[in-house]
């Protein structure tokens, strides 16, 4: 059995997008695999035949990740064609059949478009980008469009004119707006149904009627969202909630209803669990369905293996199943749409994106520590559809976590795990890494996470828990608004002293530290205010909340709700919560990552961490990656995500094994 | 007569590094013109023979932008190498001819000093440990991934400085060798052969960790291949003006974490015993000139002329050519308006320097203070074709008892009884200081009809420490000036409609528009440029925030007196504005970080204050002096469109 490494995760398939066919034979979904040489993921798509469980590749996609079916037998793919901008930019439609073959090009739309969706009467509907600052190319000669382009992409700055003026993983957002369109092959039409300064988030389009969420904004950007529908049948528009109020966590066509879970935020902020309601599309008040707003709608549940985009719920006759975050893992739940009666579908792991058509529902899911493969849930008993990464697991051996539970000063008991090292041997010692999550609002499961699996093979122990703050137990336990580096640090603090009573073969003096985003600014707390560890890596975090609440993709929200505090008003309550003023107490050698395009938690917190460190004397390094974001330990380039876990490691082997 | 407008910075010429010849024959200087195709900036050499004033261009690449006499009859200008980290150097005759290649020098070169025996003493940066194996499909350092162990880890107008040192190596191009003469972890600054050619003088600071503010100043003797090192470690903190007098060393230094409120003394040492004295402490920086956009380039700030030793520095709103002997005593040989460079002949100084509001000239100027000569006359036909508005000179009395200067420039076409808008416009620094100088932002400013004014405030360079030494007053008394000054300009000129005033600066002066505009409503339109707003963050952000920064705030870090930082912070006072601010900022700015500017602009639009962030791609604080062409405009094509968009005259 070979021992996990750093460079495991490139031999690792990554499975995306399912999607079962209408009349319910296949299901088709993405794989990506990384490679380092040329520093990406390339994707393709592949078929699964649930009568004989063949499983093979359809062909390869240079720029998708995520596609619909045009019909029973074939498959509808984009494809961009050119340009950079907006309105200069042209993307192509393709088709494939499930029987094989080559793709043909459907049909291209002057757009920069995104997933196209047939309405069932020959058009399609998607979003198109927009960016309000281009300049306007009607009447313009092919010719003169392109010397008015060039100078717009040649221009040497950017003008930011609004807040976020940014977005991770976007790049710079002032002025774009997301529009929706919708397209007719036949003579080539394209037809606008949203105006800036709307900006659609997402739709769904289904029997004819398109539901669209979104919000209009041009100053600041709210987190409230307004809910549309489109019929393509009379072209009508209505307005079925307005953005003043809700927050929309899920939303999906029933027959002619729209299913939200919405929330305003009221009690628990805008991280609170929603409740399902239905708004009928001729109109009215939202109705409530039932209420869920214990548990997360979506999967909190984190790891380093899952690549890709997906949806998290669907319609299949009256049921909604959607996923649903609960204690240690997620999990699909059926909501019967008459009766509002929710039950479980699955226990046990994490499930990712979900899809169900014709009877079947399917799910990409991580389950028994293994990798992400496709499971056939249709009569709830799981089974494995895929097998993509059997082989290469099978050549390793992998650490299970060991679940324990700790009382803290809490209502509920802490739920995390103790990971052995490697070849672990009772009686001898060996160093620990205390890893912790992000979010706040997120959650660590068993499910398998290669940095851990990593670090456990490099002979350490690896602890880790869902402290007050985490997804999972509901509204109440999740809630540390005003409390960072509260209660949290003392659920974290408390896991870790009982993993070392529970686990004495841990050298209490040998323990490492680290985490990302929230998980990075909890480390960067913990360094402030304890001794105890002697190495710590802080990774896309948070040091200053003034900083991260003016720069930031979120920040100019996220502070004042999760703190309680704006540098307007109470700025002694932010800096009092502001890791960085306590570094001059650091003792531990820490390793700052970072990346120079993370807009959610920007670059100015690891200047002023690693800064602040090194003017107090800290042994410390700054590793700053180049065109990553906050996604990088999740979705970053090959090369990058394998130098950051060596990083990781060589940091924590110069410091804990001496 | 055409008004100014943006584009003519195509029309100006920008003059620095003079140089006299060998044996005083010829004068030679670097003559720079902004290229709008090429969006830079075409640098040539040109020749005057001094008997006779002829001025001729020596015809180039446009990339000729330094130069030394290797003889009476010609230069050697280096060209960056065809291959990458390697630096060629030409040789051409001054009467006429083609370059031809010298040599090739296998590294970045930087600063290049002539040795005895053709050999060279060059300054190139490079990492302390360069990565020797390249991994094939790895993350490779200084392109996919860039990693920073020390502090300051970037510096502003060089980038990424983490790991890497300014070494010194001895080029020999008999045989293409080259040895470094300057140990692993020294930083070179600068360095000087000795007069009788065997020594390499040089100073800087070898440091791991943190560097410290302190300097080393170093002896390396050629035959022998030994350093000595001739001050005692900590001591001083050596400025730029360092060098040989005769046998003696000059340096100009104060001690360590001072100099932002003490003028610093000038020594002589005695390279073979390291005896020094103070000879004199003026009262003020040396090679200090007033500040604006119409310089570009560098050049010699002093020069030793047997007993004597002649540099520049600030008097007010001045800037004089003085001159020293060994005793201490001083004199002012000349006044300008600015002094960018310049060199001693026998009798004469020449220098690029600014006089009677004109842009960069060459001048020839007795060291006996006779009358100076304009040597040149690069723009004369675009004086003579654009309406000019000159600065008048005002004075008004602090809250302290200070006479202050000030300008305003007037309204081109300007019609007494009509109303008009007026900027009030600040300079860096704080230990900076304006002149009468030629500036094109102020006349683009003015160009529209506006009134634009400037003052030298508390804080401000040219007289002396006790003016200068800001040190935890940022926001008060300079503040006060600014207003009262304001006040005296608007009694003074009371065509300028109140109710129609606009603010900006530039880095402190993007500080003290953030100030005012939390302080008062008086002003309907502000234009901060790399501008602090928060001290919490760039104390820490800022290259030398950990020295200068926190030196100004009484020594005050996050961690200690983080109070005092934020009391000083204008982002604390954000609530209060009211005023549509345009924040410029430029992404590479390491000097004041581009987060100073989103700070305040993010708190804006959350107040529903009317306010924008223009942030340049790829430049650093220097934008708007040596920033590329178009960059350059796109700042003042905003900055201007700001004041017509929200100061529309009643």
């Amino acid at each position: 059995m070979k021992q996990i490494t750093c460079n495991t995760f490139l031999d690792f398939q990554y499975l995306s997008a399912p999607a079962v066919s209408p009349d319910g034979r296949y299901t088709a979904y993405i794989r990506q695999l990384p490679d380092l040489e040329s520093n990406t993921y390339p994707a393709s798509l592949w078929l699964y035949c649930h009568a004989d469980g063949q499983d093979k590749e359809l062909l390869p996609l240079e720029t998708a990740r995520i596609f619909t079916w045009l019909d029973a037998e074939n498959i509808l793919f984009s494809k961009k064609e050119k340009g950079d901008g907006s309105q200069d930019a042209t993307t192509s439609y393709c088709k494939v059949s499930v029987h094989g073959g080559e793709a043909e090009v459907l049909f291209t739309v002057p757009v920069k478009g995104g997933a196209a969706y047939p309405l069932g009467d020959g058009r399609f509907v998607l979003t198109a980008a927009w960016d309000c600052r281009q300049p306007s190319l009607e009447g313009l000669s092919a010719s003169e469009a392109e010397t008015a382009m060039k100078a717009y992409r040649e221009q040497p700055f950017e003008l930011l004119e609004e807040v976020p003026a940014w977005g991770n993983g976007l790049g710079f957002t002032s002025g774009t707006r997301n529009r929706l369109c919708v397209y007719d092959p036949a003579d080539g039409t394209l037809e606008y149904l949203t105006e800036p300064p709307f900006k659609v988030a997402d739709f769904s389009a289904k029997d004819g009627k398109v539901l669209y969420i979104g919000n209009r904004f041009e100053d600041v950007q709210t987190l409230r969202n307004a809910v549309y529908v489109w019929d393509a049948g009379t072209g009508e528009t209505r307005c079925l909630l307005a953005q003043d109020k809700y927050i929309v966590k899920l939303f999906a066509i029933w027959k002619d209803k729209a299913v939200l879970c919405l929330t305003d935020g009221q009690a628990y902020g805008n991280g609170q669990n929603g409740d399902f309601y239905c708004i009928d599309f001729a109109g009215g008040e939202p109705a409530l369905l039932t209420k869920h707003d214990h548990h997360c709608v979506g999967s909190t549940v984190g790891t380093d293996c899952k690549l890709g985009l997906g949806a998290a719920s669907c319609v299949m006759d009256d049921t909604l199943y959607y996923i649903s975050t609960v204690d240690t893992g997620s999990r699909i739940e059926a909501l019967d749409l008459g009766t509002g009666a929710a039950v479980p579908v699955t226990s046990g792991g994490s499930v990712e994106f979900i899809s169900a058509a014709a009877g079947k529902l399917v799910a990409t899911a991580f389950r028994e520590n293994r990798l992400g493969e496709l499971y056939d849930f249709t009569d709830g008993e799981p089974v494995p559809m895929t097998h993509a990464n059997d082989a290469v697991l099978g050549e390793y051996a992998i650490a299970a976590p060991e679940y324990m539970e700790v009382q803290t000063g809490g209502d509920l008991p802490i739920q995390g795990w103790v990971m052995k090292p490697a070849g672990y041997v009772p009686g001898q010692k060996y160093p620990a890494i205390l890893s912790i999550h992000g979010g706040p609002r997120l959650s660590y499961g068993d499910i398998f996470f290669h940095e851990m699996q990593t670090l456990s093979a490099a002979g350490y122990f690896v602890i880790f828990c869902n402290p007050r703050g985490s997804e999972g137990r509901g509204n109440a336990f999740a809630d540390i608004r005003g409390r960072f580096g509260t209660i949290d640090y003392e659920d974290i603090m408390g896991f870790l002293d009982a993993a070392l009573e529970k686990y004495p073969d841990i050298d209490p003096e040998r323990l490492g530290v680290g985490g990302g985003s929230y998980g990075g600014f909890m480390t960067n707390w913990i360094i402030g205010h304890t001794g105890r560890f002697k190495a710590a890596c802080s990774q896309r975090s948070i040091c200053d909340w003034t900083g991260m609440e003016g720069t930031t993709d979120i920040g100019y929200y996220f502070v004042k709700g999760q703190i309680g505090a704006s540098h307007r008003e109470d700025h002694e309550k932010l800096w009092e919560k502001s890791p960085v003023r306590y570094l001059d107490q650091c003792k531990t050698p820490t390793l700052v990552l970072h990346s120079d395009q993370d807009y959610r938690c920007w670059t100015m917190q690891a200047y002023e961490l690693f800064a602040a460190l090194q003017m107090n004397r800290v042994p410390s390094r700054l590793c700053m990656f180049s065109g990553e974001n906050h996604e990088l330990s999740r979705s970053g380039r090959p090369r990058q995500k394998l130098r950051r876990l060596e990083e990781i490691t060589a940091w924590y082997d110069k410091y804990l094994k001496g | 007569m055409e008004k100014i407008k943006l584009e003519d910075l195509y029309q100006y010429h920008f003059l620095s590094e003079v140089r006299v010849s060998p044996k005083g024959g010829s004068v030679a200087f670097v003559e720079r013109m902004a290229d709008e195709e090429k969006n830079g900036y075409h640098a040539r050499i040109w020749i005057m023979e001094a008997a006779t004033r002829k001025l001729s261009p020596l015809e180039g690449n446009g990339d000729e932008a330094a130069f030394c006499w290797l003889d009476e009859e010609t230069i050697l200008f280096p060209r960056a190498g065809e291959k990458a980290g390697t630096t060629d150097f030409y040789r051409r005759g001054v009467q006429s001819g083609e370059a031809e290649k010298a040599f090739t020098i296998p590294l970045a070169v930087k600063q290049f000093h002539a040795l005895p025996d053709g050999k060279w003493l060059v300054l190139t940066r490079r990492e302390m440990e360069p990565e020797t194996e390249e991994r094939p499909g790895h993350a490779q350092n200084g392109k996919d991934v860039y990693v920073f162990d020390e502090l300051p880890f970037w510096g502003d107008g060089i980038g990424f400085i983490s790991g890497t040192r300014m070494s010194g190596f001895l080029f020999d191009p008999a045989d293409g060798s080259v040895r470094q003469i300057t140990s692993k972890t020294f930083d070179m600054e600068g360095a000087q052969v000795s007069p009788d050619g065997n020594k390499i003088l040089y100073w800087g600071v070898a440091f791991t960790g943190i560097r410290p503010d302190w300097k080393q100043l170093m002896e390396y003797d050629i035959a022998t291949g030994e350093t000595r090192s001739l001050l005692p470690d900590g001591l001083l903190r050596l400025t730029p003006q360092v060098g040989y007098w005769g046998s003696e060393i000059f340096v100009e230094a104060t001690a360590p974490h001072e100099s932002v409120f003490h003028s610093p003394d000038l020594y002589l040492i005695n390279p073979a015993t390291c005896e020094r004295r103070v000879f004199c402490s003026p009262d003020g920086f040396l090679a200090t000139s007033g500040i604006g956009d119409m310089s570009l380039g560098a050049g010699r700030t002093w020069a030793a002329a047997g007993e004597k030793l002649y540099t520049f520095r600030l008097n007010h709103g001045d800037t004089e050519l003085l001159c020293f002997d060994k005793n201490g005593d001083f004199h002012a040989v000349a006044s300008f308006e600015g002094i960018a460079a310049f060199d001693i002949s026998d009798a004469d100084a020449y220098l690029v320097a600014f006089r009677e509001h004109r842009p960069q000239e060459l001048y020839r100027q007795p060291l006996d203070s006779s009358t100076a000569e304009r040597l040149t006359t690069f723009h004369d036909g675009f004086l003579a074709s654009h309406q000019v508005s000159r600065p008048e000179h005002i004075t008004f009395c602090s809250r302290t008892g200070e006479e202050i200067d000030g300008w305003v420039i007037k309204p081109p076409d300007y019609v007494p009884g009509k109303k008009y808008p007026g900027i009030l416009n600040i300079h860096g620094g704080p230990k900076a200081a304006y002149s009468a100088q030629y500036y094109h932002e102020m006349q683009l400013l003015a160009a529209p009809g506006r009134f634009v004014f400037y003052t030298n405030p508390h804080g401000s360079d040219g007289r002396g420490q006790d003016y200068f030494n800001m040190v935890g007053k940022w926001g008060t008394i300079d503040y006060q000036d600014f207003m009262d000054f304001t006040d005296e300009v608007l009694r003074c000129y009371p065509d300028i409609d109140p109710e129609c005033l606009g603010v900006c600066g530039g880095s402190y002066g993007g500080y003290m528009t953030n100030w005012i505009i939390g302080h008062t409503q008086r002003f309907k339109a502000a234009c901060a440029m790399r501008c602090i707003s928060n001290f919490v963050s760039s104390v820490l952000t800022c290259d030398k925030g950990y020295l200068f920064l926190s030196e100004h705030m009484k020594g005050a870090t996050p961690w200690k007196d983080a109070d005092f930082l934020w009391e000083k912070s204008p982002l604390k006072y954000v609530g209060n504005v009211t005023t549509p601010t345009l924040f410029i900022h430029s992404d590479t700015d390491y000097r004041c970080r581009m987060d100073e500017s989103l700070q305040m602009f993010t708190s804006l639009k959350q107040q529903g204050v009317h306010s924008k962030v223009l942030l340049i791609h790829n430049e650093c604080h220097e934008l708007n002096r040596s920033g590329k062409p178009h960059s350059r405009l796109a700042r003042l094509q905003a900055l201007c469109g700001w004041f017509s968009q929200y100061l529309t005259p009643r």
